[in-house]
Parts: structure tokens; C-alpha cells; sequence
């Protein structure tokens, strides 16, 4: 199992993964329900109805109130984890000059140890695909073959095709359950400007979600010293540059692209993550989630 | 100029920067990249600064190659490059005067002045600005070849001048500068230059030249010297007719001036004498060193006519001066008139007899004829060349007044005294209180009591004949009787020519100028009567003398030197409308100026030696023409030259540069600049603006760490 790597897990089994709202699953977990149950914790009170089960009832209160109120409960839920993992031939790239592991394998790695950490507790995770179109690889499950499945299913995927990434995905929210989460895990070097609709959509449905953006050391650094062609990785367009001639320029450009993704997705109240290939992942990752972790506190 | 002019090759490497620049564009990597969209937005905000920095470096690295290898071809700076020469401000209006004396023909190790200065010249339009105007002046005719041209017509001009030989003249700077100051006086220009590319002889330097730049201003002249190590030089000075007047079958005396500017004496040389196209060869005499002789030449022409003699001498340094030319206006016969108050049937009795045989002694084409004064009351005397008054007692008034007209028309006129001489009459008829033909009045006869006569050295005497003879031909001259003169205290004109040899020195001969004619006042009788003179030699001698001087002359100065104008008065009521000029070797005549209302012609571009025709049409349609000899001025034989500090005192009042354009003989490299620390300092700073720009351009080479934000991606 290549992309689930036990040193990422031990980093980030401990803060764990959690939704920053209530999620409905479909049995009973460790995550807040936006429906009362059975839980031992305290919800509130309401005035009895015909019907209502008489064991919930409030002695106590109908002592000191001479009226019936029956006692509710919070529920508490799994949920439901869809990881989309980009396999458009953009994350294909690996830094000629480097040993860094390509894009895709990034995001593999990344969706393979957030699926494990769900499951672990008890979550449901499915595993989506998107290029040009997006398809579900890995219907939701919380069984214990998931994990095995989850790395097998991406090991076997070869990133290829142009991103549509947003076009892709609009068709597909329906299929992902209410209250659910979406992780989304792309380099977002596409066209964005259905972004906010894919947004809207997601948020009428109330799912959350998580949008990790992977790019290379290269592709925001732009170091390469010498003359290049460069040639687009999904089409046949070349240009020819010297890139020292405007480095700075081009990093200010893929500075202020990745400033508007990210403000995009957070004024949408959903949470953004961009992590470079050349991160040490189980840090990344740990001190991510932890952080996620104290905002829903 | 460069002094390595062949590493001028190396230039070709100012190009390797380019080459450089497009082989690297041929070396690149490639490279899949997803961030395509952004890339792409970002070098086409950029492009055009990066092609900017691209151009601008190659650039300073192209001109660094360039700094180098002027460096080391070692550019020069200097009189012979004239670079610099031209370091005016702003456009500038200039004059160009070309030297073409005949100096500047002199020759010298393949070179000569003229060469040299018209590409001295040529370097001086390639310093010139593109926007200068410039005028082309040539010295000796005073001609302005270009005027107010652009450089390239300039330079076309001048390049024409390559294949003209230079004049046989001389130059008068003063008028040359005035001429120069009138050009750019026509100009519209504001910084004004004439530069004046010249061998620096002396001649014709004057003080005038300081009067013509006096008024120049700001205006800056600028002297070249294009000189050149002058050779041994042989020069034909000149060819005089000796005797006034050439008379047909007579023996002429001509004369030919030979000067050397030789450190060491020539003998036998071989010269050759051209007289009237007929050739003969002449063996000179020795020629001291830096001296002249003359060579005495007797010729004799058969026919009148005007000759031409010419005189060649061996090609040496200096070309122009080998040869020289004249004409010899020959008379066919010469016409005198001897008005006798004395004519007697018996030999030598008469009173003119002694004087007509020396006349004619030698002289076949001397045409006498004797008329008394009765019969010259009856019949004018025409147009004789020479009229002798001798012991005519009375003269009426229109005699005189023919006798003043022809005179003053350029017959000579000799009067003897006589017996019947009545000094009253003669002087009222004669004298006229000093407006009459004679110099001085005659004073009553006197008995003369003494011997021997003194003849006066002075130049173009009638009697000058006598001045080479020793007293002792005149010490046996006994007279009888004498005419003394009243010298009046204020004559001025009149000259005494010989004396008697008595206590009072009376004068014996007295000779004036009287219109264009010549008098000679005798005061002795010309008969044995008067004295034994007539029958001694010097008699003779005197008569011939006389009679060659006083003859009319032709009025006409054909002998001319190089740059002097040919004038040629028309006959008495001719007017033609037009006069023509043939110069030496050329095919068309040339128009010469009428002035004076049409009285006389005048051509003043004679700058080259040799036979010029004058010719000109009378009212009936008949054409008549003069022949002028032009020789070479030989003031420019003598190499000397002007000074520096004469130049400058004569420019004192213009900006004046000296330049010497020199030779290999005056070293122009050891006196020139070199300007190759000018272009390593220029090198330098190409390095210096080369490493700033490659620094700022190449620290968006180092690839910097992102901000710490972007790098982690650890967000909010």
C-alpha cells in the first residue's frame, strides 16, 4: 500500500477528522447530528405530546412544575467522506531537477491517510476521480476492506486528460449525500469561473468542504536557470522563455492566482489547504487537521 | 588613421555577442508545465522590459568588442589625421582653400605637395559634419569650385581635382582670404572655418593678409601644411629681348635667365630652345649654386611677325619652372623720317648724313627718308616710327602740332641743334614753357672749349648702349659749338643721359616721355659742323641705341608672368563686341572682359605658363588677334617657406591652427596623439555598465524562497 504511509498516520491519528458542522450518517459516531437521539448528552426540554414515548418523560420537573416535559437528547453520527482526488495529466508533473513525488501521488497520499483517519473513526469515505469528467470510483463505506480498497483503486489510476474540474464535478454533487463531507484534492490550475457555483451547490446540499490544493516546488518557485520550452502539459501550446527574465513576475502571478482560490473557497465558509510536494507530509497533514481541529472546538 | 589599421579585421568580433546570444537562443530544455494559463499572462506583461534588457546588454557588449579593437589598432590623433580637426559646435558654414602654385608641383619621393593636399583635403570633408556647408576654393584663379555645397557634393568636387596639375602662378593670400571671407560672409551658417591646405611658400605672404582677417571675427582659420622635402631644382627663369625692337633680318639679342637652387654648381646642362616651333639643342654654361646666370641669345628672324621662343630645360623637382616662354614681336621693317634743315647734294654734307648711315649700318630693313622742312610744310610725315629733327630753324604750328600728336602716339622723336637753330623759336615752337615735346629749352649756342663726354648709367636709357664703353671712346669727342639747356629747377620727367665733359657738366643729352612716345634732346649739332663725333664709332653705337629705343613700340606688354592679367588695347576706333582667349592646349577659346567701353580686353586667369591668343573681330569682319607669352612665376622656385610665428602674426586676429599634414620624412606618427586610453576608458565603462545591468537582470536569475506564507501553505 505505497500511498498509506504509517508515519503520516501516527502524525495525524491523534487530531483525528472532524467535520466543522453537523453531519448525518447513517449509524450512530463520533460527530455531531444535527437530529436528536439517543446519546447520554443533554439537549433540552419540550412539552409532552400523545405519542411520546413516556419513558423520556421528566419526573423530576413535572414535580416541580406539575406540568410533562419530555427530556431530548443530542444525536451524535458518523459521516460521510467523499475524497476527490484530480487525475487530470497536470498532476502528472514531477520537477525534472528533483526527486519529489509528482502531484498526483501527493494527493493520493493525502486522501488515502484522510480516508484512513475516518475510518478509523468509524466514517463512511468514498473515493471520486475527476479529469474531464468526474466518476465515482469507491462508493461510500465505512468497512473495515475500505482503506485496502481506497489505495488499491488510486494505485491503479494514471493521471491523464485535461482538468474541467468544476464542470466535471457540478453534475456529480447530486450524488453526494446531504451533510456530508467533500474533499477535494486538485493542483486548481483550470478555469474557475463556476467555482462559486460548485460552491453554492455543495453548501445547498450542506455538505462541507475541504479543498487542498497540490502543487509542485517548480510551478510556484520557477527556477530553472537556463532557457526553456515550455509545453503544455494538457495541450500542444509551447512557449519559449527565459525564465529568469521575469521569475519574479511570474511568482507574484501564481501568488496572487492562489490568493484568489483560496479567498474564494473560504469567503464560501469552507477551508483551504495548499500543500507543496516537497512538504514533509506527516507535519503538513498534523498540523492542518490540528488546526481544524481547534476552529470547530 | 590607425597605426595597426590591419587589426581593424578583428571588427568582425563585435559580432560574437550576437552570435552568442543566438546560438544559446538554439540550447534549451523543455519542460511539461501545467501552469500554462499563468506563464503565459506573465511573459506577455513582461516581454517587452525583457527585450529591452536583452537588446541593451548586447548592445554594451557589442560596442565593448569594438572599444577593444580600436584599442589596439591604436587610432591616432594628429596633423596628418586631422581628426579633431573639426571639433566646432553645431553645424558649420566652411571654406576650403586648395594651394595650387606652382610649388605645390614640386616632387618628392612619389608625392607632392598637390597630391597631399587634396587628400588632405578629402580627410578634411571625411571630419566634416554631415549638415556642414562647404565651399571649395582654388588659390590661384580665385575661383570657388563649390559654394555653399553639402559635404558629398564637396567631396565630388574635390575628387575632380585629382587628375588637374597645379598652376604656374603664384598666390596673393591677402586677395585669396578676402575671397575666402566673402564665401562666408554668403553663408548662412554660424560657426564659420576656412582652411587653407597649402606647401607654406612664402611668396605672396604679405602684411595685407593680417588687413583681410582683420574684420573675420569669430571665424577660425585653420593652415595645413602639406610640404614636401624639395630636390635640386634647375629654373628657367625667363627670356628678355635685349634690343627694344626686333626688326626683321636684323641679329636679335635675347637673354635667358637661368637660376639654380642647387647646393653644388650645373654644368652642361642640356636645354632645349623652341624659337618659332623649330627646335635646337643648348649646352647652358655652369650654374652656380644658388645663383642665376643669363645666357645670351642672338637670333635672327627673316620675317616680321610676332615669335615664339621657348625654353626647356631637364625635368628636376619642380617641374613647373623647367620651362618658359616669350614672344618677340618682330618688325618687318622700321620707318624713319629725318627732317633735314640742312640738305646739300655733297657727301656727308648734309646735316642728317651722319646720322643716316649709322642708322642703316647693319640694318636693311631701316627704311630712311629725308625730307626738308619746305617739303614737310607741304605733306604730313604719316605714321613713321621714328622722326629727326635736326638743325630746323623754324617750324610751323600745324607741324608741331602733328609732330605732338605722333609723338604722343608712340613715334620717337630726336632733336638735334644747328646753325640756323634760332633758340627763341625753337623753344616757343618746341618747348613751350615745358609743355612742348623738348625737356628743356635751348639757350644761345655757345663755343665749347673742351673734350670728351660721360653717359649716365641709368636703366632703359636710349643711349644705354654707351653706358658699357670705357670713357676713352668718348675722350677724343670734340665739339665745336654747344646748345646749352635752361634746366628749370622743378622738370621732374625729363632725365639727363650724357654730359659734356666741361666744367659745367652741361648736359649732352637729355630724353623725356611724351605720351607714348620717347624725345631726345641733342645739344650739339649732328653734323661735323657741330663736332667730330659723327665721324667716331660711339657715334654710331649712339645712333643704333637711339634709334631702337625711340622707335615706336608696340604698345602691347605680351611677355607676361603666370597670374598677371593679358591686356590688349584695340587700335585707335575699334570697338569690337566681343574678344576671345585661347589658353595653352585648349581646343575652345574662352570669352575675354571688354572694359574701358569696349577700348580694351583683359583675361586675368592666366595660371598656366605657355602661348595664349587674345583674338578679336574689326567692323569690316576681318580677324585680328595678339599672342601673349605667359612664363612661369619663378618667385616660386626658391623653397622658403613661412614661418610659424609669421603665420601667426599675420593671423593675429583669428583663431589660428597650424597643421601639419607632413610626410614620412617629418615623422607625422611621433607628432601625433594616440586615442587609445580613450577607447579603454570607453572599453571600461561598457565593462562597468555591462556587469551592473547583468547584476540587476540576474538577481531574478537566483531563484529566491518564496514568502514563508505561500511556501508552507499553512493559512488562517
Amino acid at each position: 500500500m505505497p500511498y498509506l504511509d504509517p508515519d503520516i498516520l501516527t502524525a495525524i491519528g491523534r487530531a483525528g477528522f472532524g467535520p466543522r458542522r453537523p453531519v448525518e450518517g447513517p449509524i450512530a459516531g463520533q460527530h455531531r447530528s444535527p437530529l436528536h437521539g439517543l446519546s447520554p448528552e443533554f439537549a433540552d426540554f419540550r412539552s409532552y405530546a400523545p405519542g411520546d414515548d413516556p419513558k423520556n418523560l421528566d419526573w423530576r420537573a413535572f414535580a416541580r412544575s406539575d406540568r410533562l416535559y419530555i427530556r431530548r437528547y443530542e444525536e451524535e453520527s458518523n459521516l460521510r467522506a467523499y475524497v476527490i482526488v484530480d487525475a487530470s495529466r497536470s498532476m502528472a508533473y514531477v520537477s525534472p531537477d528533483s526527486k519529489r513525488r509528482s502531484k498526483f501521488d501527493t494527493a493520493a497520499t493525502i486522501g488515502v491517510s484522510l480516508a484512513a483517519v475516518a475510518l478509523r473513526q468509524r466514517d463512511a469515505v468514498g473515493l471520486m476521480t475527476a479529469d474531464r469528467r468526474a466518476e465515482t470510483v469507491l462508493t461510500v463505506s465505512g468497512a473495515n476492506s475500505q482503506l485496502a480498497e481506497f489505495d488499491n483503486r488510486l494505485q491503479s489510476i494514471t493521471p491523464d486528460g485535461t482538468t474541467e474540474l468544476v464542470a466535471a464535478l457540478r453534475p456529480q454533487v447530486d450524488q453526494i449525500a446531504r451533510r456530508s463531507v467533500v474533499i477535494l484534492i486538485s493542483d486548481f490550475l483550470t478555469e474557475l469561473d463556476e467555482l462559486s457555483t460548485l460552491l453554492g451547490q455543495l453548501r445547498f446540499r450542506g455538505c462541507e468542504l475541504l479543498a487542498v490544493q497540490v502543487l509542485d516546488d517548480d510551478e510556484l518557485e520557477l527556477p530553472f536557470q537556463s532557457s526553456t520550452l515550455f509545453v503544455d502539459i494538457e495541450g500542444d501550446e509551447e512557449l519559449f522563455a527565459e525564465p529568469w527574465a521575469f521569475r519574479e513576475a511570474y511568482r507574484d502571478a501564481m501568488a496572487d492566482y492562489c490568493s484568489q482560490l483560496e479567498g474564494e473557497i473560504r469567503s464560501a465558509g469552507y477551508d483551504f489547504w495548499q500543500i507543496r510536494t516537497g512538504d514533509p507530509l506527516p507535519s503538513a497533514l498534523a498540523s492542518r487537521l490540528h488546526a481544524r481541529a481547534a476552529m470547530s472546538v | 588613421m590607425f597605426l595597426s589599421p590591419a587589426l581593424l579585421g578583428f571588427l568582425a568580433l563585435a559580432t560574437a555577442p550576437i552570435i552568442i546570444h543566438l546560438l544559446n537562443r538554439r540550447q534549451f530544455d523543455r519542460v511539461e508545465w501545467a501552469p500554462m494559463r499563468v506563464l503565459k499572462l506573465t511573459v506577455k506583461r513582461n516581454r517587452r522590459r525583457v527585450q529591452l534588457e536583452h537588446w541593451l546588454l548586447l548592445a554594451i557588449r557589442t560596442l565593448a568588442v569594438v572599444a577593444l579593437i580600436l584599442a589596439i589598432a591604436r587610432p591616432m590623433s594628429s596633423g596628418r589625421t586631422i581628426a579633431g580637426l573639426f571639433d566646432l559646435p553645431g553645424r558649420a558654414g566652411r571654406v576650403l582653400v586648395l594651394d595650387d602654385s606652382l610649388s605645390m608641383g614640386a616632387t618628392a619621393g612619389g608625392t607632392s605637395p598637390w597630391t597631399q593636399a587634396v587628400d588632405a583635403a578629402a580627410e578634411v570633408l571625411e571630419q566634416a559634419g554631415s549638415g556642414d556647408e562647404v565651399s571649395i576654393l582654388l588659390a590661384s584663379r580665385g575661383e570657388a569650385l563649390a559654394r555653399q555645397a553639402d559635404v558629398a557634393t564637396a567631396a565630388a568636387t574635390l575628387s575632380e581635382l585629382k587628375s588637374r596639375d597645379p598652376s604656374d602662378a603664384t598666390i596673393d593670400w591677402a586677395a585669396t582670404l578676402d575671397r575666402a571671407g566673402q564665401l562666408l560672409d554668403n553663408g548662412s551658417l554660424p560657426v564659420q572655418n576656412a582652411t587653407l591646405v597649402t606647401d607654406r611658400q612664402s611668396v605672396g605672404w604679405s602684411d595685407a593678409v593680417a588687413d583681410s582677417l582683420a574684420d573675420w571675427g569669430d571665424r577660425s582659420l585653420t593652415v595645413v601644411d602639406v610640404s614636401v622635402p624639395r630636390g635640386d631644382n634647375l629654373t628657367a627663369a625667363g627670356i628678355m629681348q635685349v634690343d627694344p625692337i626686333v626688326i626683321a633680318g636684323s641679329p636679335a639679342l635675347l637673354s635667358a635667365r637661368i637660376a639654380s637652387q642647387r647646393q653644388s654648381a650645373a654644368d652642361g646642362e642640356q636645354a632645349t630652345l623652341l624659337v618659332s616651333d623649330r627646335e635646337e639643342a643648348l649646352t647652358l654654361p655652369a650654374v652656380p649654386g644658388a645663383g642665376e646666370i643669363r645666357v645670351p641669345l642672338t637670333r635672327s628672324f627673316p620675317e616680321g611677325g610676332t615669335k615664339r621662343i621657348e625654353l626647356r630645360l631637364p625635368e628636376d623637382s619642380l617641374p613647373g619652372d623647367s620651362r618658359t616662354f616669350a614672344v618677340v614681336e618682330v618688325r618687318p621693317e622700321l620707318e624713319v623720317v629725318l627732317i633735314d634743315g640742312d640738305i646739300r647734294p655733297g657727301a656727308f654734307e648734309s646735316e642728317t648724313d651722319f646720322v643716316a648711315l649709322s642708322m642703316q649700318a647693319g640694318y636693311s630693313r631701316v627704311s630712311l627718308s629725308r625730307v626738308s622742312p619746305a617739303d614737310w610744310a607741304l605733306e604730313p610725315l604719316g605714321e613713321p616710327d621714328l622722326i629727326v629733327l635736326a638743325n630746323v630753324a623754324d617750324l610751323p604750328r600745324d607741324r608741331i602740332k602733328e609732330l605732338e600728336r605722333l609723338v604722343r602716339g608712340g613715334s620717337g622723336l630726336m632733336v638735334f641743334p644747328g646753325a640756323t637753330l634760332d633758340p627763341e623759336t625753337t623753344n616757343a615752337a618746341l618747348h613751350q614753357g615745358g609743355e612742348g615735346l623738348l625737356p628743356f629749352a635751348y639757350a644761345e649756342s655757345s663755343p665749347a672749349e673742351f673734350a670728351g663726354m660721360t653717359v649716365a648709367e641709368l636703366s632703359d636709357s636710349p643711349l644705354s648702349a654707351l653706358a658699357s664703353l670705357t670713357p676713352a671712346a668718348f675722350a677724343d669727342i670734340r665739339p665745336e659749338r654747344i646748345f646749352p639747356i635752361v634746366t628749370p629747377e622743378d622738370d621732374s620727367d625729363a632725365r639727363i643721359l650724357a654730359r659734356w665733359n666741361d666744367a659745367d657738366q652741361t648736359p649732352a643729352a637729355i630724353g623725356r616721355r611724351f605720351g607714348a612716345g620717347r624725345v631726345l634732346q641733342w645739344t650739339v649739332a649732328a653734323d661735323r659742323d657741330g663736332s667730330n663725333w659723327p665721324t667716331q664709332p660711339s657715334f654710331v653705337l649712339a645712333m643704333r641705341s637711339a634709334t631702337l629705343a625711340l622707335a615706336r613700340q608696340s604698345g602691347v606688354n605680351a611677355n607676361v608672368v603666370a597670374g598677371e592679367p593679358l591686356r590688349l588695347r584695340f587700335p585707335e576706333g575699334i570697338r569690337p563686341e566681343a574678344a576671345t582667349v585661347k589658353r595653352p592646349g585648349a581646343e575652345q577659346a574662352t570669352d575675354a572682359t571688354l572694359i574701358g567701353d569696349r577700348t580694351e580686353a583683359i583675361y586675368a586667369q592666366t595660371d598656366r605658363a605657355g602661348f595664349y591668343e587674345v583674338a578679336y573681330t574689326l567692323p569690316n569682319g576681318t580677324s585680328q588677334s595678339q599672342l601673349f607669352a605667359v612664363r612661369p612665376d619663378d618667385r616660386e622656385s626658391a623653397a622658403e617657406r613661412i614661418g610659424d610665428d609669421e603665420l601667426r602674426s599675420l593671423a593675429a586676429s583669428v583663431d589660428l591652427r597650424l597643421i601639419d599634414f607632413g610626410t614620412t620624412a617629418t615623422g607625422p606618427r611621433e607628432e601625433a596623439t594616440e586615442l587609445w586610453p580613450y577607447a579603454i576608458a570607453a572599453l571600461l565603462t561598457l565593462l562597468l555598465l555591462d556587469t551592473a545591468l547583468s547584476t540587476w537582470i540576474d538577481r531574478r536569475r537566483r531563484p529566491q524562497r518564496l514568502p514563508e506564507a505561500i511556501a508552507t501553505g499553512v493559512t488562517a
